[in-house]
């Protein structure tokens, strides 16, 4: 996949990285804005990419990646400039793993509306959960709804 | 956000050069209100330059769809990128809109 760069401003460090063999492990915890996101979730895949370890690293996987970091920014954290996300990526030779982890309150994953339904389709929020579902080929919320563990295969090059 | 405009005698043609994501998205959404506020009902959105959209950039879509409305107006999407589409057919809010392989057709019958 050939993704066009737009240069956005990347909050992602070295510190917190960790490279093995053809693999690596990122872990940051970050005090992100929502504007942020796109920027750090480019920085990830530019890791992931520079290793040469995947045939192609499809837009689905930026897509759920960027829901869970707007969700745990706008919906976990509130918005509140003061608390963190934590994010470790983990990649392995025929997938990545993506931890997500906000500083607010939690929530319910079990009873998130499903936008596809009729009665929720004109609603203008309420589709990133299920994005990110649809998409990953794991997502698994922990610790009151404030983790959400992702999985995605990948095919190795 | 980098948005070209034209218009095609009553038809105002928006296409859209940039991705659609929660940074960007505000800036379309104000761009769309313009529209609206400048009563234009007849809106047809080329997406030739987007490459990408998440659940913040759907939403300004069926928000665009609310206001026009209200005023009687519509719009209509052309070029979409086969993965691009494919975030609108996942969630199944391409059947609200009137979607257009391309321009042309899009400005057809409007």
């Amino acid at each position: 996949m050939v993704r066009k760069k737009a240069f956005r401003q990347n909050p992602l460090t070295d510190k917190g990285s960790m490279y093995i063999m053809n693999n690596m492990v990122i872990e940051q915890k970050l005090k992100l804005s929502l504007k942020d996101v796109p920027g750090l979730v480019e920085g990830i895949l530019e890791k992931m990419e520079s290793l040469g370890i995947y045939n192609d690293i499809p837009m689905e996987l930026r897509l759920a990646i960027e829901e869970a970091l707007t969700n745990a920014v706008k919906h976990g954290n509130k918005l509140d400039p003061d608390k963190n996300v934590s994010i470790r990526v983990e990649t392995f030779p025929g997938s990545v793993q993506i931890e997500v982890e906000d500083e607010g309150a939690g929530f319910d994953h079990g009873k998130v509306p499903l936008p596809t339904d009729d009665e929720n389709i004109w609603k203008t929020s309420g589709r990133g959960v299920f994005l990110i579902r649809h998409f990953m080929d794991k997502a698994e919320y922990s610790q009151g709804g404030r983790r959400l563990k992702l999985c995605k295969c990948l095919k190795p090059k | 956000m980098k948005i070209t405009e034209t218009s095609q005698n009553d038809i105002l043609v928006c296409q859209i050069d940039e991705e659609i994501n929660i940074d960007t998205s505000p800036q379309l959404r104000k761009a769309f209100g313009d529209y609206v506020q400048k009563n234009a009902k007849k809106i047809v959105v080329d997406f030739s330059g987007v490459s990408y959209i998440d659940s913040s950039g759907i939403a300004t879509f069926i928000e665009l769809f609310q206001r026009l409305k209200k005023i009687e107006g519509k719009f209509r999407i052309c070029c979409m990128a086969p993965k691009v589409k494919n975030v609108f057919e996942v969630t199944k809010v391409i059947r609200l809109f009137e979607v257009f392989d391309s321009r042309e057709t899009a400005l057809q019958g409007f």
